[in-house]
This record gives C-alpha cells, sequence and structure tokens, in this order.
C-alpha cells in the first residue's frame, strides 16, 4: 500500500499547472527580514534613524540657514535677543546667542551621529576578530585575550573618559570628535569581543564545522567562511545597541564638558549652555533633549527588534 | 569554595594591576601628546616656566618619560603602585593643598549615601517590576514594565537628571512650597533643587532616585527574562506537577533561582553609580567625590583626578571581587567548575 503511494505522482488537471508547494525554506537573514519590515515598531524607529542620519549627512536638506548665521541684535537693536518659539522666519526661535534653533537641531546630529557610527565600526574592527580568534582557538591565547578583556572592561567607562579626556588638549572641533571616537573605541571593543568569543564557541562544534574540518578546512577558512557567518548574529544586535549608547555617551561627555566644544553644534552642548535659560525657555532644552532621546530609543528598539528577528528559537 | 576563593584571588591581583597599568598608560598618552596638563590651570595667561616647573612636580607629573610619545612610564608606574599600596597617598591637590585621601575622607559619604538610596530604589523598583512583569506575562503589566524600561534605558541619565531637577526640584516644588504650605522638611528637603546639608538623607531622595533610575530598567528586565527562562524549566513543571502550591512552586523553587543572575547584576551596578555619581552630583551640586572630580575637571588638576579615579576603580574592582564569590555561594555550580 505504502509503495504505491510513494510511487504515484500528485494527480494535476489538463490546463491547469501544479500549484507550486510554497515551503518556506529561506535562510536565517531571509526570516529576519520578512518579519522585520512586518514589525511596525521596527519601521517607525528605522524611519527615525533615517530621518536623523539625513540631518547628520545633508543637512541642507532640512534647513536654509546655516546655524552660525545669528541675529545678534532683536528688532529694536537691543543685543543678544532670545526669540521664542513660532517667530517668523525662526519657527524653534533662536539660541541663547541668537542662532537660529532649528538649523542648529539639524546640525546637530551630525557630531553624534558621526561619533557613533566610527565607534560602533571601530568596537567591531577590534572585538570582532579578538573575539573569533579566542573562541576559536581557546586555550593560551583564550586566556590572554579573556583576561585582556577583563581588564579592559573594569574601568567605569564615564569615569575614565573623564580623567583621559580632560587631560587632551584638542580644540579642533574636528580633531576633538576623533579623540573621543578614538577613546570610546579603545574602552567599548570588549562587548562585542565577548559577545563573539561566546557565540563562535557554540557553533565551533557543530556538525557542519566538522564536515569542512574533516575535508580539510584550513583554520582561516574554518573561521571566516564557516563559523563568522552563523556566528555573527548577536554582533549586529551589539551594534544597534551600542550606536545609541554612544550617541548618548558623547552627549553626556560633552555635558560634563570633555567631549566636543562650544562652537560646534551638538545636542550635548545646547542642552548644557541652554540649563540656565530653562525656566522661560524651556523648549531651548527640550528640544535637544527630545531628539536625544529620540535617537537612542529607535536604536534600542531596532536592537530589540533585531535580537527577536535573529532568534531562531522564537520562531 | 576555598579553592575558588584562593583562585579568584590569585586572578584578582593581575586584574587590579592591568587596571591600573591601563589607566596610567592611557593618561600617560593623554599627555605625551598633547602636553603637559598642568598649563591648563593657567588658562591663556603665559605661566613662569619656574612656577609651571614647580607645580609639575608637586603634581608629580615631572617624569621625563611623559614627553616621550608611547613611552609606558613603567618607573613612574612602580612609583605611584608603591605609593598607593605602601603608603595609601593618592596624590596631593595643589588648591587647597591638601592630600586626595582627605578630600575623598570628606567627600566620599555623600556619595555612599546616594549610592545606598539609588541601590534601595534598584531593588525595590527593579525587582519589583520584574518580578510583577515576569509572572504575569503578556498581561497589561507586562506591557507597561517593558515599555518603560526601554524608555528608562533611552534616557540619558543627565537628561533626566536635568529635567528632574527643573520639574520635580523647581516647579513641582514651588507649588509644594508656595501654594500647599508644605512643612520646611518637604518643600526644601524631599522637593528641593540641590542638596541641603540640614537635610543630609532627604534632599538626598531625588538625585537617588535619578541615580538609581539607570540600572532600574536593567534590573528589571533581567529579572523578568530570568524567571520566564526559569517557569518554563522542568523542575518547576514537576514542582507543579507533584502538587505544590502555587506560592511555593514560585517563591521557594523558581524565585530563589531566577534571582541569581540578578544578584550579579545588583551588586555591579555599583560601577554604573560611579559613573552615574559625577553626573547627578554636578546636576544637584552634592558634594561628593563626583561632585570632587567635577571640580577638578574645571580646575586642571589632572593628579587629582588620577588619584581619585584610581581609589574609584579599586573600589569597584574589590566589589567585583566580592559579588563573584557571593555568585559562588549562590550557585554551587560555579565553584565546581
Amino acid at each position: 500500500m505504502s509503495d504505491t503511494i510513494i510511487g504515484q505522482t500528485e494527480p494535476t488537471l489538463p490546463g491547469l499547472a501544479p500549484e507550486p508547494l510554497r515551503e518556506r525554506n529561506a535562510s536565517l537573514w531571509a526570516d529576519a527580514r520578512r518579519d522585520l519590515i512586518r514589525n511596525p515598531t521596527f519601521v517607525i524607529a528605522a524611519v527615525y534613524v533615517l530621518i536623523v542620519a539625513s540631518m547628520a549627512t545633508v543637512p541642507q536638506l532640512w534647513t536654509r540657514i546655516h546655524y552660525r548665521t545669528c541675529e545678534l541684535t532683536n528688532a529694536q537693536g537691543l543685543p543678544n535677543a532670545k526669540l521664542p518659539m513660532f517667530s517668523p522666519g525662526h519657527w524653534l526661535g533662536t539660541s541663547e546667542v541668537g542662532c537660529d534653533y532649528w538649523s542648529l537641531s539639524v546640525y546637530g546630529a551630525r557630531p553624534s551621529m558621526l561619533i557613533a557610527v566610527m565607534s560602533t565600526f571601530g568596537i567591531v574592527a577590534i572585538g570582532l576578530p579578538l573575539g573569533v580568534l579566542a573562541g576559536y582557538f581557546g586555550g593560551w591565547l583564550d586566556a590572554v585575550i579573556s583576561r585582556l578583556v577583563d581588564i579592559v572592561f573594569a574601568l567605569p567607562f564615564l569615569l575614565v573618559g573623564l580623567v583621559v579626556l580632560s587631560i587632551i588638549k584638542v580644540t579642533d572641533p574636528n580633531q576633538r570628535i576623533w579623540t573621543v571616537t578614538l577613546f570610546l573605541v579603545l574602552l567599548g571593543w570588549t562587548t562585542v569581543a565577548r559577545i563573539m568569543r561566546g557565540s563562535v564557541i557554540s557553533v565551533k562544534n557543530l556538525d557542519f564545522v566538522m564536515a569542512a574540518k574533516a575535508l580539510g578546512a584550513s583554520h582561516g577558512r574554518l573561521m571566516f567562511r564557516h563559523i563568522l557567518p552563523n556566528a555573527i548574529a548577536p554582533v549586529f544586535v551589539i551594534a544597534t545597541v551600542a550606536l545609541g549608547g554612544f550617541v548618548a555617551t558623547e552627549a553626556t561627555l560633552t555635558f560634563l564638558g570633555v567631549g566636543l566644544q562650544a562652537p560646534a553644534a551638538s545636542w550635548g552642548i545646547m542642552i548644557s549652555s541652554h540649563q540656565p535659560l530653562i525656566n522661560d525657555y524651556p523648549h531651548l532644552v527640550l528640544i535637544p533633549c527630545a531628539l536625544l532621546i529620540g535617537t537612542v530609543l529607535s536604536f534600542v528598539l531596532i536592537g530589540d527588534a533585531l535580537r527577536d528577528a535573529l532568534d531562531p528559537k522564537l520562531r | 569554595m576555598l579553592r575558588y576563593v584562593i583562585r579568584r584571588l590569585l586572578q584578582f591581583i593581575p586584574t587590579v594591576l592591568g587596571t591600573l597599568f591601563l589607566l596610567h598608560y592611557l593618561t600617560s598618552l593623554a599627555i605625551q601628546f598633547t602636553g603637559n596638563p598642568v598649563r591648563a590651570i593657567f588658562g591663556d595667561r603665559n605661566p613662569n616656566p619656574q612656577v609651571l616647573e614647580q607645580m609639575t612636580r608637586e603634581f608629580g607629573l615631572d617624569d621625563r618619560c611623559l614627553t616621550r610619545k608611547f613611552d609606558p612610564c613603567f618607573s613612574l608606574f612602580g612609583e605611584r603602585l608603591n605609593n598607593i599600596f605602601l603608603h595609601f597617598d593618592f596624590g596631593q591637590s595643589l588648591f587647597p593643598q591638601r592630600a586626595v585621601t582627605d578630600i575623598l575622607d570628606d567627600s566620599v559619604w555623600y556619595t555612599a549615601r546616594l549610592a545606598l538610596i539609588a541601590f534601595l530604589i534598584e531593588v525595590f523598583i527593579g525587582l519589583g517590576a520584574g518580578v510583577l512583569a515576569g509572572l504575569r506575562s503578556g498581561s497589561f503589566a507586562d506591557y507597561v514594565v517593558r515599555i518603560a524600561t526601554v524608555l528608562m534605558i533611552s534616557i540619558p541619565i543627565f537628561v533626566l537628571g536635568v529635567l528632574a531637577r527643573q520639574f520635580i526640584g523647581v516647579w513641582f516644588g514651588n507649588i509644594v512650597r508656595n501654594d500647599w504650605g508644605a512643612p520646611d522638611w518637604l518643600g526644601r528637603g524631599v522637593f528641593g533643587a540641590a542638596y541641603k546639608p540640614e537635610y543630609p538623607w532627604l534632599s538626598l531622595l531625588v538625585p537617588g532616585i535619578v541615580l538609581g533610575s539607570l540600572t532600574i530598567a536593567t534590573t528589571a528586565r533581567l529579572t523578568r527574562s530570568s524567571l520566564l527562562e526559569n517557569l518554563r524549566a522542568d523542575y518547576v513543571r514537576t514542582a507543579k506537577s507533584k502538587g505544590l502550591a502555587p506560592k511555593r512552586v514560585i517563591g521557594v523553587h523558581t524565585l530563589r533561582n531566577s534571582l541569581i543572575p540578578v544578584v550579579t547584576a545588583l551588586g555591579l551596578s555599583l560601577g554604573a553609580y560611579l559613573s552615574g555619581a559625577v553626573v547627578t552630583e554636578g546636576i544637584f551640586r552634592v558634594p561628593g567625590v563626583g561632585f570632587t572630580i567635577l571640580t577638578a575637571v574645571t580646575r586642571g588638576e589632572a593628579s587629582v583626578l588620577l588619584g581619585i579615579t584610581t581609589f574609584l576603580v579599586l573600589v569597584y574592582l574589590t566589589v567585583n571581587l566580592l559579588v563573584d564569590m557571593l555568585y559562588a555561594v549562590l550557585d554551587p555550580r560555579i565553584r565546581y567548575e
């Protein structure tokens, strides 16, 4: 009985093409992509991030006024005019020295995003290979790398940042961005290395790696062709959350006076320099706060969505 | 257990040395690349070279190696270690001329009080919210906790501090003080915009909550996920199926196991407090260690900064060690690894 069933083909009606069986055998990433574009939280957060990214790369799209174009006197000729919100020409008013607040907010996205993106690339560039090496080879190499991770991880981030960045005397805004980035990378790579190491250890003894090894694949081929693509997913989650974390850290360091410095446009500077005016002009503090929180929140939400989408156990 | 303690203690020594060296090397590099930090004290003025040299010496920054790029300055590091561990000397401050240990002695108790308040807040609210969300996963309370924690993670602590000072300390505080005619301890103490020496605990309440909020969200999320994981575990099903009362299944079997990682996280939140205290103390003007650090940053007193930070790193490492020991007590699997 069973023999006949195996041998039989599906009866098809003449003139109708057989309905192809829609088997979902997409890769982990294709599945994740499907999940993500159907996730409204992810879509909203991603749109927000895209908006902020476009502010950072092409601020001219969002404002025609440069943030350094300031009106030092008001209509009556009195110095240092602070226009309130919804003034003609300045719909968010002007800053404490009379610069257009909307364009300042737009241009303020650039240093934050620049530092966040470069730092994230940096921590992945350092942490990923170290994590792969430690996880794959184990032994003394693992011991050395893990100890190094422990040591760097034991330094309180913000505290050491205050000490080191307050000693470094670099005032040029562009160089300052590089200095802050370098510092964030130097102390920030440990999380990526830890996660990658754990992920590689859990993958390296799976059957397909054994098979590749049995076929005589070299260490490099095993690590980068077989293990890495199957172990890298958690790093994407960590990197996304790190982007948000770096935006927040940069603003915090700037607020404390050791990050970026005054003539540069940055949300952290906007918050700290307008603090004394919060009683009369609360929007001067609330606007950069809202932009900052929105950016960090979007990255955290994207990270959460990615984590859920990339975890096959949740399917 | 003894073997575990000894092993951890032996691992502790290289970690302490490594961490202190890294701190030393980072600051040395900063000096080597951008010049003598003592100069910053003079601002735009051009200091007398002799005065500058003398001050540099008093700060302990006159070592030749600080002028050679990438020099690891081992001799200076050895000298610093010697001062710290044999003489308990963390350096000098010049204005006023005092030992860093004296400055710490004055300020550390404010920070300890602040951290204690933050810790209690974290334990009660964070743990409570996490347990609530974990036990009723999918319920309305769970959604509220999940949304609130994501929001709290996304708000940088300095933003929260600035907003709390303005909206709780100034605006709401004015309502309490003027419209309600509240007693002084409530109006100026609890809802004040800055630290008041006459209310050493009450006026630290709002700063403490701000500081605690740094880790409340992480604790709540960790508790929730750990609880959910354990509720699905086989031993819980066994406990249920042999007819134990639900209270006992959750209270004795599940909670105790799921709180093990949370205890570690709670211990490690001290590291977050050390950094967060700089921000909160600066905003609410609490004269603690963080405030001292900020003052040293504005004055450019590099050696004071280095001394205090070294001290705080040592405290943090010791706490880490104790947490690890506690973890081994709570979870025997760690000991026999």
